[in-house]
């Protein structure tokens, strides 16, 4: 049945998750399972902290509604590596420009990885007194993947920027 | 109780705003699944809450989850317009707190 250019093609695949299998250990049987995904049990899910598993869009709806969302454009500056050699340590930090004042500051960063299996990673919220916003963070990533930083204003405006990044070793990004 | 580290720059001026790292000791775990493919059930210890405060007043607050690296570290800004004392606490799913604080003086 096996074509052999079909083979070839899957190869640097497998060679990938046989590395993957030895640094991450339990982190690769999970990666392979993830089209299958199952949602988690009632009891799981229940637990503090713990994001419901789903899709990107998902996400979206449950965070922002059907709020409309701008590009960042000089709102907020959006760092993060293109490629990531461990996808389980990716330095992402955002910071939103501009005087802040009492009546408008930036009242929430949301850091979101398109592909985890929860892509919800962060959200920190900020009071008037932080006097500006910005955060910085380390992402568990599972794969090649957007990263989208999404930065919501006192008066309730969203601006995300939005970044690829590629992923030799997964993360096991949860 | 875990480690908790702060750092602040090198210097801090009276109404500067300043970034601040902070950087707790704390595995992170991830879900894990068994070979059917099933989440396995059990209360899986990762820091969900983070909170800074600075003088009593609250800075921050942030929802960890799983998806920050073991170790997670932690960025924020602080204006600081009198010298104070900024504690940074950590909560985990198994109840602990972490807690670090440090003196902000110019």
């Amino acid at each position: 049945m096996k074509h052999p250019t079909s083979l070839d093609s899957t190869m640097p695949r497998r060679a990938l998750l046989a590395r993957g299998a030895k640094l991450a250990g339990a982190c690769a049987a999970l990666a392979a399972f993830g089209p299958l995904a199952l949602a988690p049990g009632k009891a799981l899910a229940q637990a503090k902290g713990i994001q419901p598993e789903e899709s990107l869009q998902q996400t979206m709806d449950r965070l922002f509604g059907k709020r409309p969302i701008k590009e960042a454009g000089n709102v907020f500056e959006f760092k993060i590596p293109m490629i990531a050699e461990n996808g389980s340590v990716v330095a992402a930090r955002v910071e939103v420009k501009g005087a802040m004042t009492k009546d408008k500051y930036a009242k929430a960063i949301y850091i979101i990885a398109d592909k985890n299996r929860r892509p919800l990673s962060a959200k920190y919220t900020f009071t008037p007194d932080a006097g500006g916003a910005l955060v910085g963070t380390n992402l568990r990533l599972g794969d090649t993947t957007n990263v989208r930083a999404v930065v919501e204003m006192s008066d309730g405006s969203l601006y995300q920027a939005i970044q690829e990044v590629r992923v030799t070793v997964g993360g096991c990004g949860g | 109780m875990a480690e908790v580290k702060i750092r602040l720059p090198k210097t801090v001026a009276k109404g500067d705003v300043i970034a601040v790292r902070a950087l707790v000791t704390h595995p992170m775990e991830v879900v894990e699944r068994g070979k059917d493919g099933k989440v396995i059930e059990k209360v899986y210890n990762f820091i969900h809450t983070v909170t800074v405060t600075f003088n009593g007043k609250t800075i921050m607050t942030g929802e960890m989850t799983q998806s920050l690296s073991a170790n997670p570290f932690v960025e924020f800004p602080l204006k600081v317009n009198e010298p104070g004392k900024l504690v940074i606490t950590f909560e985990d799913t198994t109840g602990e707190k972490h807690t670090g604080a440090i003196d902000v003086a110019f």
